[in-house]
């Protein structure tokens, strides 16, 4: 992952950098992983599944704590500038929404364990919405693998695809609340499990807005350029 | 680029060799007022030189010339003028050199002798002089009580404040800095630093430093020169987080070989 072609006159600086985006990608994959298998114990209702997803978790924070200790290493001893910097500072950015992105599929994990719960007593196990529910989260898995490889990749138009998709998913997420809203009215008895489904699918969400959040900074660390927030940005 | 800031100096279409050497290519480059300009660049691509331009040091050797304008406002005055006396030159634009060169003489004489050189012999002006300049230097306080002892026998911090303050007693419009702390500890270096940001309020400085960091924490306006040439030029903190040259972003970023 470089924009400039040859490396540094520093071969430790390369070498620092490459420990840095290797704990990204690393990271990246674990939270997909843990996505993956939160929504298969979600619909699945397997519940060793789901322990393991809440287990990991703790992996995913022990990335954090090393990814953070290189950015700060990479900070004090190598003062980047220029690509070098906004290359630290859009990994760890990244390393910050990756976190949340395991802390949001830890969630959705417990609703699963919830919602077999809430079902152990009535017999048969239903999940209300589940396929759209499904489709929803292959939506949002997608962004963010397309987000993690736009990263890794420095693909500009691989990040584009990924807003461009943010907005799909904000739709899916919409369309699903207006359902278990009606769902509510019409079949008060699925109100309990219908709430804990409210939750995974707000989670589902916040992950989609956290792969927009790092394939905005592939924009950053490629051109430099900030394409956040832009109302912000034009009232200056 | 065109500065939004008023202008200080002009560098107009400047050529300048030294002998066969073609050091300088071609510069056009404004400095805005009361605001720091730095230069860098690898070593050997005329940064210095170009400073040196601006107080016509390249004078004191044969075999260098000049072509193209360097203006200075308010009056227009081109430096580079062959009519252009430089020892005016350097009284309307003072420089601190890389290493301290404090004279063998007493802290008082040091500061005194441009004052001096200027035809100044009142006692009292020299030693109302002496003292502001010493404050502006913020070394008054180090050495107010041994004034007449040598400038020797200062440290090397203390030397480099005192050149700046010999310096500034004739009142520069524009200060150059060539290096001013690459042989200072990081404590004097930020005294420096410090006087460098207090200094740019009542006049224009340019200074010359290999340390980016530096040019990032003094300066507004930074020109990036290569093998002669003016590559870039633009705000600092644009140039160190998103520079438009490839060339620029080599450099900044340790990939020159």
């Amino acid at each position: 992952m470089s924009l400039l072609p040859g490396g540094h006159t520093l071969k430790r600086f390369d070498e620092q950098l490459g420990v840095l985006r290797d704990l990204v990608i690393q990271m990246g994959g674990v939270v997909e992983d843990q996505l993956a298998k939160a929504m298969h114990a979600l619909a699945s209702g397997d519940s060793r599944l789901a322990d393991s997803v809440v287990q990991s978790d703790r992996q995913v924070d022990r990335f954090e704590l090393r990814a953070d200790e290189e950015t700060a290493q990479l900070l004090a001893l190598r003062t980047p500038l220029g690509v070098d910097l906004r290359t630290v500072l859009g990994l760890s950015k990244t390393v910050n929404d990756l976190e949340r992105v395991g802390d949001e599929t830890k969630k959705i994990a417990r609703i699963a364990l919830k919602l077999q719960r809430l079902q152990d007593g009535h017999g048969a196990r239903a999940v209300p919405l589940l396929e759209d529910i499904e489709r929803m989260s292959r939506a949002v898995a997608a962004v963010l693998r397309g987000a993690m490889d736009a990263l890794a990749r420095l693909d500009l138009s691989q990040a584009q695809w990924v807003l461009d998709q943010d907005a799909q998913v904000d739709l899916a997420y919409k369309a699903l609340l207006t359902r278990l809203t009606a769902l509510m009215m019409e079949m008060p008895e699925q109100v309990p499990s219908a709430v804990q489904v409210i939750f995974a699918v707000k989670g589902l969400e916040r992950i989609g807005d956290h792969a927009k959040n790092i394939a905005e900074y592939v924009f950053y660390v490629v051109e430099g350029r900030d394409v956040r927030h832009p109302k912000a940005q034009a009232a200056g | 680029m065109t500065l939004n800031a008023s202008v200080k100096a002009e560098v107009r279409s400047l050529d300048f060799h030294y002998g066969d050497l073609h050091a300088l290519k071609h510069i056009d480059l404004q400095i805005a007022e009361r605001e720091v300009t730095a230069l860098i660049g690898p070593s050997g691509c005329g940064k210095t030189t170009l400073l040196r331009c601006f107080n016509r040091m390249h004078d004191l050797y044969p075999g260098c010339r000049y072509r193209g304008e360097i203006r200075l406002q308010p009056d227009d005055t081109n430096l580079l003028d062959a009519a252009m006396d430089p020892i005016e030159a350097r009284l309307r634009i003072g420089m601190v050199f890389q290493k301290p060169n404090p004279f063998p003489k007493s802290i008082f004489d040091n500061v005194a002798f441009g004052l001096r050189v200027q035809g100044e012999k009142r006692n009292a002006v020299l030693a109302e002089r002496v003292e502001r300049a010493l404050l502006e230097a913020a070394l008054w306080n180090e050495v107010k009580d041994r004034l007449h002892q040598s400038a020797l026998a200062l440290s090397g911090g203390q030397q480099q404040r005192l050149c700046i303050a010999r310096s500034l007693a004739t009142e520069p419009e524009i200060l150059l800095f060539d290096e001013p702390t690459s042989a200072l500890d990081p404590a004097a270096t930020a005294n420096i630093e410090e006087l460098i940001m207090a200094l740019k309020q009542r006049m224009t400085v340019l200074i010359v430093t290999h340390n980016m960091q530096q040019a990032g924490r003094v300066s507004k306006y930074t020109a990036f020169l290569h093998a002669g040439e003016l590559i870039e030029f633009g705000e600092t903190e644009q140039m160190f987080t998103r520079p438009m040259k490839k060339q620029t972003e080599n450099y900044i970023t340790g990939r020159f070989g």
